[in-house]
């Protein structure tokens, strides 16, 4: 029952995740030497400690798959990326809650190469390409600053509650 | 009951995730319209999240606009400076160009020449509510508008930007000139013609000259030549000039005229008149040959 909420109400912040990201995250690029942090990224990793590993895995697919609908690129490339994030956030995930925010920094190192190398391979090259190596730097230091600022949060909405049992 | 162990397997569920994104791939890949089943995957994506993307741009953007202001306060005095003498220069300019004008109208007169910018007809004045991952705008009006895929689009100065690259009913998205990887031709007044593509930098286009190129001076202006696109928009322009490869090739980068620095508030998108000659003439079928159609995306 914990599971279930805990999943319901990761997948309201996964929402509004999404909707943060394209309409205010994705704007703020010039403080950021030309990049934005990926909310919806941090998020899938830092779920991953809380719900389900199945649950994470889905939940990571499933943002790729709307923002892949709401954008104009290709169906499929970020809902592959995302369930990358989320597997290897399942995998390494962890009891310490510095390990999770700091595994924010590798594991969005691999997104940035799977997001290029699947790009590339579906002709998206062009794009993604430009100032990669910035971007391989720049956008995972956004993201583990991100993480390390909404842990506290994610972690107050989606640990599960302790039953306090009844004198 | 190995079933259920596999399918409890996060590593199962994640090769299956896996597939199925590549399936998806694939299928979007091979996709000629937009119809279908994608189509209605991303109308409902745009109608569940549409309303509340344009709320909190709603909400947002006054304060976008705010905290933009404040930042720039030191490099606006610096600007004004700038303008200040650019106008001065512009001054001197006009007199030049209110000549030029005379002599140009005298001249086109005499030639029965018509105007080659003049937009046919009504552009559609979109606000733009945010940024999708690959840098594309999402834009608030969508088919129920008339907006169809493949429209240029035009920022506040009515320089081209973009092109519409996803129409659902009530939003589209526009993938920016320095992110297309579809090619814009391009010609100059000399007599150049080439295509244009995104290179993924703000102040940057790639310019191909497949043959036939010219020694093109710096400062020459690059227009849309028309297919597709209305004749005429300014795209680019060289910074230094650009020198033939081997007389006949030219692979350089030309500046874009369009501020691709931040996010427009409202875009023009411009319906696309078909005129006599701006796209080759497709071969006529020889007589009772069935016309097959066409698989391009």
């Amino acid at each position: 029952m914990d599971d279930r909420a805990a999943l319901g109400r990761a997948i309201l912040l996964m929402m509004g995740g999404i909707i943060l990201q394209t309409t205010v995250i994705n704007r703020l690029q010039e403080p950021f030497f030309g990049f934005s942090p990926n909310l919806v990224v941090v998020l899938t990793i830092l779920s991953a400690r809380w719900v389900h590993p199945r649950a994470a895995l889905l939940l990571g697919f499933t943002a790729g798959l709307f923002l892949d609908l709401l954008g104009g690129g290709i169906l499929g490339l970020r809902a592959l990326v995302l369930t990358t994030v989320a597997y290897a956030a399942v995998r390494a995930t962890s009891e310490l809650p510095l390990r999770s925010i700091v595994g924010v920094w590798p594991i969005s190192l691999l997104a940035e190469v799977v997001l290029f190398v699947v790009g590339t391979l579906a002709g998206r090259g062009t794009l993604l390409q430009a100032e990669l190596l910035q971007r391989s730097i720049v956008v995972p230091l956004l993201n583990l600053v991100l993480a390390a600022v909404l842990f506290p949060l994610l972690a107050r909405v989606l640990k599960p509650r302790e039953r306090r049992i009844p004198l | 009951m190995r079933l259920r162990q596999g399918r409890d397997n996060p590593t199962f569920v994640f090769i299956v995730l896996v597939l199925v994104s590549f399936v998806l791939m694939t299928f979007d890949a091979q996709r000629t319209e937009q119809a279908g089943f994608v189509g209605i995957l991303r109308n409902g994506a745009a109608a569940l999240f549409g309303p509340v993307q344009r709320t909190v741009d709603f909400v947002a953007d006054p304060v976008f606009e705010f905290v933009s202001g404040v930042a720039s306060i030191a490099t606006l005095r610096q600007q004004n400076e700038l303008l200040v003498r650019e106008n001065e220069e512009f001054r001197a300019r006009i007199q030049e160009v209110s000549r030029l004008e005379l002599e140009n109208e005298q001249l086109r007169a005499l030639l029965d020449l018509e105007s080659q910018l003049e937009l046919e007809t009504i552009p559609i004045v979109a606000d733009v509510t945010g940024a999708t991952e690959d840098g594309g705008l999402l834009i608030a009006k969508g088919t129920s508008d008339g907006v169809v895929i493949g429209m240029p689009v035009l920022n506040e100065s009515q320089l081209l930007i973009g092109r519409v690259v996803q129409a659902t009913e009530q939003q589209a998205v526009a993938e920016l000139l320095i992110d297309a990887t579809d090619a814009v031709v391009v010609d100059t007044p000399e007599g150049v013609t080439g295509v244009v593509t995104g290179t993924g930098r703000v102040g940057e286009l790639r310019l191909s000259v497949e043959f036939g190129a010219l020694y093109v001076p710096e400062g020459t202006v690059f227009t849309t030549a028309g297919f597709g696109l209305p004749r005429g928009l300014q795209v680019g322009y060289a910074e230094q000039e650009l020198v033939p490869l081997g007389d006949t090739i030219i692979d350089a980068r030309i500046t874009p005229f369009a501020d691709f620095s931040r996010l427009p508030r409202f875009v023009l998108i411009v319906p696309v008149l078909e005129r006599p000659g701006d796209d080759p003439a497709p071969e006529e079928p020889a007589e009772d040959v069935p016309v097959e159609e066409s698989t391009d995306g």
